[in-house]
């Protein structure tokens, strides 16, 4: 349903350009979650905003996103209008900010309804109605006219999904939708994603820094780590077994959770050094510099896709010698 | 109520701006004397002599005189900060929405009428169509529209960074609704604020247009002719320039206040320290 080929976004500065995404490949089938993980920086949300055509105009995207057969990137701004909100939902991180703090809910909900589907007033707010109580707000009616102050972080990113789903969109994207709630309130957001994924059977891309929401929740994990994918395949193979010394190194600098590298009673790992900027990235394999396999090697060339036996793909050149 | 208390300033501003408004609307209906009056008896009486507030040197009741120069200083400033605010936000949000070359033709626009003061702005306007009450609030108005320009651009800017257009923006919406629908009425409040003070400057400008003779056109009653026939008369009736000049004084300062007092309960974040 969605495919993207050959990724790549370059911003112009006044320092050159730099490359925010690159060499980025997937698709996601209908009814279908993608987890996206990665640390600040590595390019997620940058990702997303590409897939929705909403990136500054300094940005220049390369390479293909075809929704459902149709290619995005060749769309003018008009056109795009009509396929967000319609066709692509987009849930946001802080649903404090996410929302105009001057307009009621329901007006917040009803107006992609009257705008893409041309609905009267009565009947948008109507399934504005619906949907309120679809996400799961009580007292949906009287909540309709509430403003977006007077709700809790949870119920406020209920509106948010409320508002992506209004046109029913094929696909949805969900930009680290639970990292500004509590974690009893982070499961329920969860579930309900998860349950409405299966009931619209959308496609859903959760991005996350948060490899227990991602575990949770997605089918398939692309793993990104500055600017590109480094991992990838279905969740279930790429917890249990991860490849990518930098997968390894998220894994055990878990906590709570053993990485499979980590003894018991061992101490939380961390990765050293952090994600390098954007224009300062090593030539080759991103990792190298931070990555305690490097050898020269690996900063001759960008590491293609290469895989162990059965295992899901990871860009390294070193997989069969790691321990 | 109780906002009004914590905020004295807000209190005082919108006293007197009231008590303007309403002596304004009550010159309307009733003056303690019609205010063209001429009673030559009463020549440059002062304070009490003859009407409440004196004469000035044609006889006619300053009293009156002053309320009437409300109603016309008011409706000019009202009319011309209007204009000047509904052209100045229509440019400065859409400059916001498009940026590109739009943005930087509106404001290079809002620079040039920036150059030119009202009053000489007023002085030129005077000398194609001439004076009188249009003039006033056509150069007032004009003046004010680069003001509002600037503010409404650079708050309609603050928004469009906000994460809520953002995500109004994924779900479809184009930069006119947007404007519409999120951003005006997120700088609404700001934009209230700074009409209030505007009036304030627009009462200043309109006295000191009437005062060079291109504003409201005698014998209707403007305070700032009052001030500068007052002039000839100076040492004589002090009184003549003292009064006109504290009801200026006092309607500015009451628009300011009301603006400052506003601003303070619109957007905290603005107030000042004790």
């Amino acid at each position: 349903m969605l495919e993207v080929r050959d990724l790549s976004v370059r911003i112009g500065t006044p320092l050159g350009d730099l490359s925010l995404v690159e060499r980025t490949d997937f698709i996601l089938e209908a009814g279908r979650t993608l987890g996206i993980v990665g640390e600040s920086g590595s390019g997620k949300s940058m990702l997303a905003l590409a897939i929705m055509g909403l990136l500054p105009p300094s940005a220049r995207t390369t390479g293909s996103i075809k929704l459902q057969g149709q290619e995005l990137l060749s769309l003018t701004e008009r056109e795009l209008c009509r396929i967000r909100g319609n066709q692509i939902g987009m849930i946001f991180q802080e649903p404090m900010t996410a929302l105009n703090p001057a307009m009621s809910i329901g007006d917040q909900i009803a107006e992609g309804l009257m705008w893409h589907e041309g609905l009267g007033r009565r009947a948008a707010r109507q399934r504005a109605l619906d949907l309120l109580q679809r996400v799961g707000i009580s007292d949906a009616r009287r909540r309709l006219d509430a403003f977006p102050h007077q709700l809790s972080g949870g119920q406020r990113q209920r509106v948010g999904i409320a508002i992506a789903l209004a046109c029913r969109p094929r696909l949805l994207i969900a930009d680290e939708p639970t990292t500004a709630l509590d974690v009893t309130v982070q499961a329920q957001i969860l579930d309900l994603l998860a349950e409405l994924v299966a009931e619209m059977g959308m496609g859903l891309i959760l991005i996350s820094h948060d490899l227990g929401v991602i575990a949770e929740t997605a089918d398939d994990t692309l793993v990104m780590y500055a600017g590109m994918p480094v991992e990838m395949g279905s969740s279930e193979e790429l917890f249990s077994k991860p490849m990518h010394p930098y997968t390894r190194g998220l894994f055990e600098a878990m906590p709570g959770r053993q990485g499979p590298l980590a003894g018991k009673g061992a101490r939380l790992q961390t990765i050293p050094g952090v994600v390098p900027e954007p224009g300062r990235r090593p030539p080759g394999c991103r990792f190298a510099g931070r990555c305690p396999y490097e050898i020269a090697a690996c900063n001759a060339a960008v590491p293609e896709w290469s895989r162990l036996g059965q295992s899901q793909p990871a860009r390294c050149i070193r997989l069969e010698d790691l321990p | 109520m109780k906002a009004l208390a914590r905020h004295p300033t807000l209190l005082l501003g919108g006293l007197v701006t009231l008590l303007l408004l309403a002596t304004a609307f009550l010159s309307r209906v009733w003056t303690p004397a019609p205010p063209t009056q001429i009673q030559i008896t009463r020549r440059l009486a002062p304070p009490l002599e003859a009407g409440l507030l004196g004469a000035d040197h044609f006889g006619r009741d300053i009293a009156s005189l002053l309320m009437a120069g409300a109603w016309n200083s008011l409706s000019i400033a009202f009319v011309a900060v209007l204009l000047g605010m509904a052209g100045g936000v229509l440019l400065g949000t859409l400059a916001a929405a498009w940026r590109g070359w739009a943005e930087e033709i509106v404001m290079r626009l809002a620079d040039v009428t920036f150059a030119f003061p009202a009053v000489l702005s007023a002085i030129m306007i005077a000398a194609l169509i001439g004076p009188g009450v249009t003039t006033a609030v056509i150069a007032i108005g004009v003046f004010n529209v680069p003001v509002f320009a600037r503010v409404a651009r650079s708050a309609a800017l603050q928004i469009w960074e906000r994460d809520f257009v953002l995500a109004a923006r994924s779900a479809g919406k184009g930069a006119l609704l947007i404007t519409f629908h999120h951003v005006l009425p997120n700088i609404a409040g700001l934009l209230i604020v700074q009409a209030t003070i505007q009036l304030a400057m627009a009462i200043l400008a309109e006295a000191g247009l009437s005062f060079l003779g291109v504003g409201v056109p005698p014998p209707h009653p403007s305070w700032g002719r009052m001030l500068s026939d007052s002039q000839t008369y100076l040492s004589q009736a002090p009184h003549l320039a003292i009064l006109p000049g504290l009801a200026i004084a006092l309607a500015v300062l009451g628009f300011n206040m009301l603006g400052d007092g506003l601003r303070d309960v619109i957007d905290p974040k603005l107030r000042r320290k004790r």
